[in-house]
């Protein structure tokens, strides 16, 4: 037996690679992410922008040698965490233990539905999935107090929807965040040599690795986290900093891509500045430091699970994904909480496109955000899409595409509208 | 590795080579699984990350521990907790029957592992009694997470390359690409059967096709009616119509009736009817564990 189900293994090792030419097949646009910020699209895009960039900024060169910004230490920042994590004890740590405590306490309590839920099974005898998981939210007495409409129970039938491990996903997820803080000042009590302004073209960058590979948004979201997870431990010299985004985003691809690109091609991206033997201790480095716990909740997972309970359209979704986007390169949202990050994000989506839109309760029980601390996030959301750099142009032209519903075009908010 | 001293080698794990070996301090018996990294090679391989990473993640007493990482240049070694066997071997040396309580109490931790993976979004993809560890307090876990993997809210495509074949459900056989937690639930129906009947697969077939046929032939061959959208599925092919045939009395007779029963809300062609694993854990199969 031993023999024929080794035979019949099909998974384990890597099998079909992505073609050794993968590279050549949108010929990915190769550049040092520092060494200019021309945004030429060499692949097919919408003639419009393709215009734009060539024409604009073809022969911009970006100096590396900006001056060191001092970043204004935020008063309100520890204050905004702390308020955050009251929020959540408050609001939902009731459950998280629960959920941890499903596996250490005694299972006495667990005896009443089981008696129940068997029944069920009994008497449809080929169909079992009748869930009654999530109709037992163990939220706090509070939130399960809100008028909420139960969006699980919607797709009881829909398995791919994970109806009865969604809920404790997305709680288990919000806990999980937390182990994973990040300093916002890091770039001025960790770092000398690089500067905000170099992170944002990094992550300009990314994205456009993110487009030409056509590598998942989940993708990007977690190299970017990496990125600002190694960052904040470890001082490094300016000329690295390409090669932690491009390691950041090839372990990024292996943990989630079906197939992950070449680790030549990752080489050839960055314009051969880097060899193999770099980035390959790179990624040790970069592992080794982390500590290897990379399952980082990221807001885009979030944005997925709060745009459905709102039912929103795919144009207001898709504009809060560009809001979401742009955000990764900011460097004043790093520290922000994924989860009250995606809240925000569809929250000024739906303003911007002048929606009948309340934050009602549904929305409340599923993210564990009131509107009063959406509000405060989304102002400044909306701030940074106003105030947008308009020197990187990766994430504008990628959202001002039709197939993104030229969400990038929508008029930002004024102060008064928010 | 002067920190660990080699005892013997101990199998092959989806990657890698696993030995038994001792903490030269603590004189802690682990187990070592290497990975041997090549320079014209792709760095860390994925399978060996997600590994890592799932496991980093995933702290459960029906889930293998991972200790510890040791990476170099040239290797990677990953140091687990050690089990005395794996379920496969423990077949080999039960002599042809396992008690109704012991069946009871692997399928029991089995789910509870396997619920908690699916809680902590992750599919194990890979179920097979050589991938379920058991030490020498009965204890049963979860191991060889090199083909899981996490996912999200709706899941989107993943492999269909998973699953060992005498595991694997229909709808992986016939090609999905989108699959959910249920992907593991009939690989655990499949052992449930296999543990009760002392180490007998339930369903060993040679190749997709006779995979499918075997499966058909109990449970009848799905139609569109019983299974809406299974002619969609990329693989899809015709089979002759085998009348549904699924006697379990007959198949596990060792299995009390509740255990029939959970045995057949588990091993369901259609992967959106099909139990999932914390509600298999509320079977009345295990009404006498909740109580004891």
């Amino acid at each position: 037996m031993t023999e024929n189900t080794a035979q019949n293994k099909v998974g384990g090792k890597p099998s079909s690679k992505r073609p050794a030419t993968s590279p050549a097949k949108g010929a990915v646009h190769k550049r040092s992410a520092f060494g200019d910020i021309t945004n030429v699209k060499a692949i097919a895009k919408p003639e419009a922008t393709k215009k734009v960039d060539s024409k604009k900024n073809k022969t911009k060169r970006h100096s590396l040698r900006l001056s060191k910004q001092v970043i204004k230490t935020k008063q309100d920042t520890s204050a905004n965490v702390e308020k955050l994590s009251q929020i959540t004890q408050d609001f939902f740590i009731s459950s998280f233990t629960l959920l941890i405590g499903v596996y250490t306490k005694s299972i006495t309590s667990q005896e009443t539905s089981s008696s129940s839920a068997s029944s069920v099974y009994e008497s449809l005898p080929n169909s079992p999935a009748t869930p009654t998981c999530f109709i037992e939210h163990k939220a706090s007495p509070r939130r399960r107090a809100l008028n909420f409409t139960d969006v699980d129970a919607e797709n009881v039938n829909n398995i791919n929807e994970a109806p009865e491990y969604a809920f404790t996903i997305f709680e288990y997820m919000r806990a999980r965040e937390q182990s994973f803080p990040i300093n916002e000042n890091y770039m001025v009590e960790k770092q000398t040599e690089i500067t905000p302004e170099m992170r944002s073209i990094l992550v300009d960058w990314m994205v456009e690795v993110q487009e030409n590979f056509e590598l998942n948004h989940e993708t990007l979201y977690l190299a970017v986290k990496l990125v600002d997870c190694y960052l904040q431990q470890v001082k490094i010299k300016k000329e690295k900093l390409q090669l932690i985004g491009a390691t950041s985003l090839l372990i990024a691809a292996k943990f989630d891509e079906r197939q992950a690109p070449y680790l030549d091609d990752f080489l050839y991206i960055c314009d051969d500045a880097y060899n193999k033997q770099q980035m390959m201790q790179m990624e040790r480095t970069l592992l080794k430091t982390i500590g290897f716990d990379i399952n980082i909740p990221i807001a885009y997972r979030f944005l997925r699970r709060y745009a459905k309970c709102a039912k929103s359209s795919m144009e207001v979704l898709t504009l809060a994904r560009y809001i979401m986007e742009l955000s990764l390169q900011d460097i004043s949202f790093i520290g922000k909480s994924a989860s009250l990050m995606a809240a925000s994000a569809l929250w000024l989506a739906f303003k911007m496109k002048k929606t009948n839109f309340q934050w009602n309760d549904t929305l409340v029980y599923y993210s564990s955000h009131n509107e009063q601390d959406i509000i405060e996030l989304a102002v400044q959301l909306n701030h940074m899409l106003s105030s947008r750099d308009t020197k990187l142009k990766t994430i504008f032209t990628k959202y001002s595409h039709s197939i993104f519903y030229q969400v990038a075009k929508t008029t930002c908010l004024s102060q008064v509208e928010i | 590795m002067h920190k660990y001293e080699k005892i013997e080698k101990i199998g092959e794990g989806t990657y890698g080579t696993v030995f038994k070996a001792k903490n030269r301090e603590s004189g802690e018996v682990v187990a070592l699984k290497r990975v041997q990294l090549d320079d014209d090679d792709e760095g860390v391989p994925s399978s060996a990350l997600r590994e890592i990473c799932i496991l980093k993640e995933l702290k459960h007493k029906n889930v293998v521990r991972l200790h510890d990482v040791l990476h170099s240049e040239r290797k990677m070694t990953l140091v687990f907790e050690y089990c005395e066997q794996d379920l496969k071997k423990y077949f080999d040396s039960c002599g042809g029957e396992i008690d109704r309580p012991t069946v009871q109490s692997f399928m029991y931790q089995l789910l509870k592992g396997l619920a908690f993976c699916h809680q902590q979004n992750i599919l194990h993809r890979d179920l097979k009694p050589q991938n379920l560890l058991i030490n020498k307090n009965g204890e049963l876990k979860l191991a060889d997470f090199g083909l899981a993997r996490s996912f999200g809210i709706p899941v989107r495509c993943y492999s269909a390359e998973v699953v060992t074949l005498w595991y694997r459900p229909p709808d992986v056989l016939f090609g999905a690409k989108l699959y959910s937690t249920t992907i593991d639930t009939w690989s655990a129906g499949c052992i449930f059967a296999e543990i009760s009947n002392a180490g007998v697969p339930l369903f060993p077939g040679n190749d997709v096709e006779d995979q499918l046929k075997r499966i058909f032939k109990v449970l009848g061959t799905p139609t569109e009616q019983s299974w809406p959208g299974v002619s969609k599925l990329p693989d899809f092919k015709i089979f002759p119509l085998y009348p549904s045939n699924a006697h379990w009395a007959a198949i596990t007779p060792r299995l009390s009736s509740s255990g029939h029963d959970l045995l057949k809300c588990l091993i369901v062609a259609n992967p959106s009817e099909r139990l999932t694993a914390s509600n298999a854990l509320k079977h009345r199969y295990f009404d006498d564990i909740h109580t004891s």
